[in-house]
């Protein structure tokens, strides 16, 4: 072991340390050589390194030889061992020479367990750099920290003077890093897929072993390279390349990368792929992991927004239910005050509402809840607390606390009634007419200053809110909440809350108000209907018990309405009416309003009066009016009035009065015709008797003969007349002619009596007089007239007859000059029998009036006119009436 | 014996003369006149016992005439004679002192006559 120290130190420390100078001086004495050279077989060459000598140390070192060439060398010992071969020894004329085998023997032997432990001592080095990577694949979590450490481990295990990491990306290779380099260095940092090298070391299996070439993208001298791809499974990731390696302190028999460094890097990188996959395996866990646990924190976060919020919600929807359960205004501002004050609630010290009065665009003050002062404020509201919490439905609380509630003294007196103008106040216009929240701070007070100050002197504060009352359309009023006592400021998040609390209280405030206005609407409609109802029931009432008949018939005919007179005079009952078409009453009645009809499109007043009907229960008579229903809105006929008057009773009163006065007349009839009768029967009878005394004188008989017989024949001209007039109307014979051709005529015939009684007729005729009628009537008509007014004339008097047409009438008048007669003997003279004359029988009016009234449906009448007395008639142009033709036909 | 003096009063001429032949033949002055106001005037002017009055006349009738000659005279006897029977019942024709119908049979009406006069 003498030579074991020396060669451990040449190993360690290299030539520098003269170990193996210091061995060949030691085998020189032992052998008594003159010279000794030392040579170490360096097997990757296979040549022989001359690594100590006795002599020429400049050589040591350098000088390399052939195994050949050591061979010729006299003194030439190979070192062997294990048949390895290990060295050589060249000893110079050695004495000792018995000494010599064994000490070549110890010298082999040592040098070779010497190198073993060298050699052992790298790979456990080699085996602790390999647990350093274990290291660092157990501390490095992330891949940017495992491969820094990894190739600094990898640097240190291979003796690189630099090693750097291309990463594989789908485009090519890029430089991720290096231990021993600066990144300067690099001439490019990325490489195409096809780029020679690394296209080489990609294909490789276990990567390449390179000495003395030139990297194009690495500005580094290359004096060896080892170069491996990182591989898991088929997949490239990446290449690391270790370059240049560092000379070792101590003697090594190799100085570049050889195998043995690439099997070493290629281990390596093989642990490395596998930590790097797990490495990144973890850090996408390591990443998942605290995504999600970021995301349940943020899920937390927001649940427990979301459950602040549902509480606050769930408070409105309170508020809202208890303000919409009640229909008095009152409770309803009180509701929301409470819910706004409620420690269950929102919580504010105090709130204040004012309600919008548009005629006079101002708020007025309604209510205000809220401690009057800092006094007792906890006790106070732990009071309040404390009722509110018996209660498990909030929204009852807040209706049976508001029923309790009396909001009319406190705060309230000091704002019941008072009146806030909004427009142009910078705080309420902007609430009231924008319709915005406005959280007034003290900031925002000062930029307000004076114009504010009604509100700030009010409330006595420097920070509250402002809330419009939203209804349907508009705004109806403003709340305004403050935390005087507490001072606690007003959150964000309220306030977004507050609006859908201030806009379900608008609305539910305003259906409230509406509410009223239509119960105070529906009474006074009730009332008026009541009043309605008792003018209907009293008109109805009238209407149903006036002995009038009343039916409406509407445009088509249909009757809408009727009274019980109405159906009393159809025979039908009321309902078997109204709604009934007009044709549905019956032959009689469908004429009677078939005149609706007319009256609808004439648009007129109709009046039949005394409208014969062959009814149910026998003839009727009755007066109708029709009169148009006017719609008061567009001045249209909705449907005609009809008013229908049994006169039946009437006409059979006047039918039996006429009758009655007919036997009155006919009694008076009878007894003028006796009296007519009487003076001639007394005057023939008178004479007869004396006659028959005188019989022998025939003288006196013959005087009493004249007498009798012209008293006779006055008896036969009575008679004659009295049949004409008692005769019921005679066949009229119909004849057109022109009445005055008629005056004409009958002037010629009496002209003769009229000059005789030194009368002058004169005429004053219109040309239009042509008439239907029976012609020798009125001749006999105005013959009687002319012989009346002769007669009655004063001598010297004068007659005018004139003629005239009249809407359908022609009328004749015959004037006389002389006494007017007196009103009694006017009402007297149509009468028969009646006469002022000595002569004639009063027919001759009596007659006139027939033939004019009876027969021709004509008028005839007298009358005084200036100094005398003026007879008329008229009769219809076209023939009289035609219900009187009728009447003719079955008197005929 | 002074003769009695009647006024026959008719407007039919025949009357008048019948009754003044009858009544003269009775005994009795007979004058007539033929209306109202000739019977005024004659009852004016001359003394009559009796006046016998038409009825229907023109102008004033027999009632009338009736009337005012029992004013004028209250003691004149005045008999109505009409062809009538019914203004019997007219109570102004009580103003009369009789009421006699027309007929050819004159009996009556010269008894009634006799009997006025006689009282």
């Amino acid at each position: 072991m003498r030579f074991f120290d020396l060669i451990m130190e040449f190993l360690e420390s290299g030539y520098e340390s003269q170990a193996m100078n210091k061995l060949a001086h030691m085998l020189c004495e032992e052998v008594q050589a003159q010279s000794c050279d030392v040579f170490l077989f360096e097997a990757y060459k296979s040549q022989f390194r001359l690594v100590g000598s006795t002599h020429g140390e400049e050589r040591v070192g350098q000088e390399k030889i052939s195994r050949s060439d050591l061979e010729r060398l006299e003194g030439c010992f190979f070192l062997e061992h294990d048949e390895t071969m290990i060295g050589a020894v060249v000893l110079k004329e050695v004495k000792k020479t018995e000494a010599l085998q064994e000490l070549l023997k110890e010298l082999s032997k040592t040098l070779w367990v010497a190198e073993k432990i060298v050699s052992m001592r790298e790979t456990m080095e080699k085996y602790e750099l390999l647990s350093e990577l274990t290291d660092v694949f157990h501390n490095c979590g992330d891949p940017d920290s495992l491969l820094k450490g990894t190739l600094a481990v990898m640097k240190k295990a291979l003796n690189a003077e630099v090693v750097l990491y291309l990463l594989k990306a789908e485009e090519g290779y890029i430089f991720k890093d290096a231990e021993g380099m600066d990144r300067n260095q690099l001439i490019y940092d990325r490489l195409p897929s096809n780029h020679g090298f690394v296209t080489k070391v990609e294909k490789s299996e276990r990567g390449v072993v390179l000495t003395k070439i030139q990297l194009d993208f690495l500005g580094i001298k290359v004096r060896s390279l080892v170069a491996c791809p990182a591989r898991l499974g088929q997949n490239v990731l990446g290449i690391v390349i270790a370059v240049n390696k560092i000379a070792p302190t101590g003697y090594r028999s190799r100085y570049s990368f050889d195998e043995l460094d690439l099997a070493t890097l290629n281990d390596m990188v093989k642990r490395y792929s596998l930590a790097h996959t797990r490495v990144e395996y973890q850090q996408s866990l390591k990443e998942q992991i605290e995504r999600l646990t970021l995301s349940a924190k943020e899920y937390e976060r927001l649940i427990q927004q979301q459950q602040e919020y549902l509480r606050k919600m769930s408070l409105v929807h309170s508020l809202s239910n208890a303000m919409r359960a009640s229909y008095d205004l009152v409770n309803v501002y009180k509701i929301l005050l409470l819910g706004l004050t409620s420690g269950r609630g929102f919580a504010f010290n105090r709130a204040l509402l004012l309600i919008r009065d548009r005629k006079t665009d101002t708020l007025v003050g309604k209510m205000w809840l809220g401690p009057e002062d800092g006094e007792n404020i906890e006790e106070i509201w732990k009071e309040a607390e404390k009722r509110a919490m018996i209660y498990g439905d909030f929204a009852q609380y807040l209706r049976e606390e508001a029923m309790m509630l009396d909001a009319k003294g406190g705060l309230t007196a000091r704002i019941d009634g008072r009146m806030f103008h909004y427009k142009d106040h910078p705080i309420l216009e902007r609430v009231v007419l924008r319709r915005k929240i406005i959280h007034v701070t003290p900031a925002l007070l000062e930029s307000f200053e004076l114009s504010v100050q009604d509100l700030v002197n009010l409330l006595d504060v420097d920070e509250f809110l402002v809330l419009p009352l939203v209804g349907r359309w508009d705004t109806i009023g403003v709340v305004v909440l403050d935390n005087k006592f507490t001072k606690k400021p007003i959150g964000e998040v309220d306030i977004e809350v507050l609006r859908i609390v201030v806009d379900s209280a608008g609305l539910a405030i305003e259906n409230v108000m509406n509410y009223e206005e239509l119960r105070k609407k529906t009474e006074s409609l009730e009332k008026q209907k009541n009043v309605i109802d008792y003018l209907h029931r009293f008109t109805e009432n009238i209407l149903q018990n006036l002995s009038t008949g009343i039916a409406v018939v509407d445009r088509n005919g249909r009757i809408i309405q009727c009274n019980r007179m109405f159906s009393n005079i159809v025979g039908l009952p009321q309902e078997r009416i109204a709604g009934e078409h007009y044709f549905e009453l019956g032959a009689a009645f469908q004429d009677l309003l078939e005149v609706a009809m007319t009256v609808q499109e004439r648009r007129e007043t109709v009046e039949l009066s005394e409208y014969r009907i062959e009814g149910p229960q026998g003839e009727i008579f009755l007066n109708v009016k029709y009169s148009p229903l006017w719609d008061p809105m567009n001045e249209t006929i909705t449907g005609v009035i009809v008013t229908v008057e049994d006169v039946t009773q009437k006409v059979r009163m006047e039918q039996e009065q006429k009758e009655r006065e007919k036997l009155m007349l006919l009694g008076e009839v009878a007894a003028r015709v006796a009296h007519e009768l009487r003076n001639p029967i007394t005057v023939i009878g008178g004479f007869i008797n004396r006659a028959r005394k005188n019989l022998s004188n025939t003288q006196t008989i013959e005087k009493y003969l004249d007498v009798i017989s012209k008293e006779v024949e006055n008896l036969e001209r009575i008679v004659t007349e009295i049949l004409e007039f008692s005769k019921p109307k005679s066949i009229l014979e119909f004849t057109r002619f022109d009445m005055n051709e008629l005056i004409e005529e009958v002037v010629y015939i009496m002209q003769e009596k009229a000059k005789k009684a030194n009368v002058i007729i004169e005429t004053k005729l219109s040309s239009a007089a042509e008439v239907v009628a029976d012609r020798v009537k009125l001749k006999r008509v105005l013959i009687n007239l002319v012989q009346n007014a002769i007669e009655a004339s004063p001598p010297s008097g004068r007659i005018l007859i004139r003629s005239f047409r009249e809407a359908d009438r022609v009328v004749v008048s015959v004037f006389n000059t002389g006494e007017p007669l007196s009103d009694k003997e006017l009402r007297k003279i149509f009468t028969p029998f009646y006469t002022t004359k000595t002569q004639g029988t009063g027919l001759g009016l009596a007659i006139c009036k027939k033939i004019v009234e009876d027969e021709h449906g004509g008028r005839i009448w007298a009358e005084p006119k200036g100094n005398g007395m003026e007879f008329s008639f008229e009769i219809p142009v076209k023939g009289g009436k035609e219900d009187d033709q009728g009447q003719d036909t079955r008197g005929g | 014996m002074t003769k009695a003096r009647i006024l026959v009063v008719d407007d039919e001429e025949n009357i008048r003369l019948l009754l003044s032949e009858e009544l003269t033949d009775e005994g009795y002055e007979v004058d007539t006149a033929m209306n109202a106001e000739e019977c005024l005037q004659k009852c004016r002017q001359e003394s009559f016992d009796l006046v016998i009055l038409d009825i229907e006349m023109p102008g004033k009738n027999g009632i009338e005439v009736a009337g005012e000659l029992r004013k004028q005279q209250p003691g004149l006897k005045i008999v109505l004679l009409t062809a009538y029977s019914h203004y019997k019942y007219d109570l102004s024709s009580w103003a009369a002192d009789a009421y006699v119908v027309k007929s050819a049979d004159l009996s009556e009406l010269k008894r009634t006559i006799e009997e006025l006069l006689k009282l």
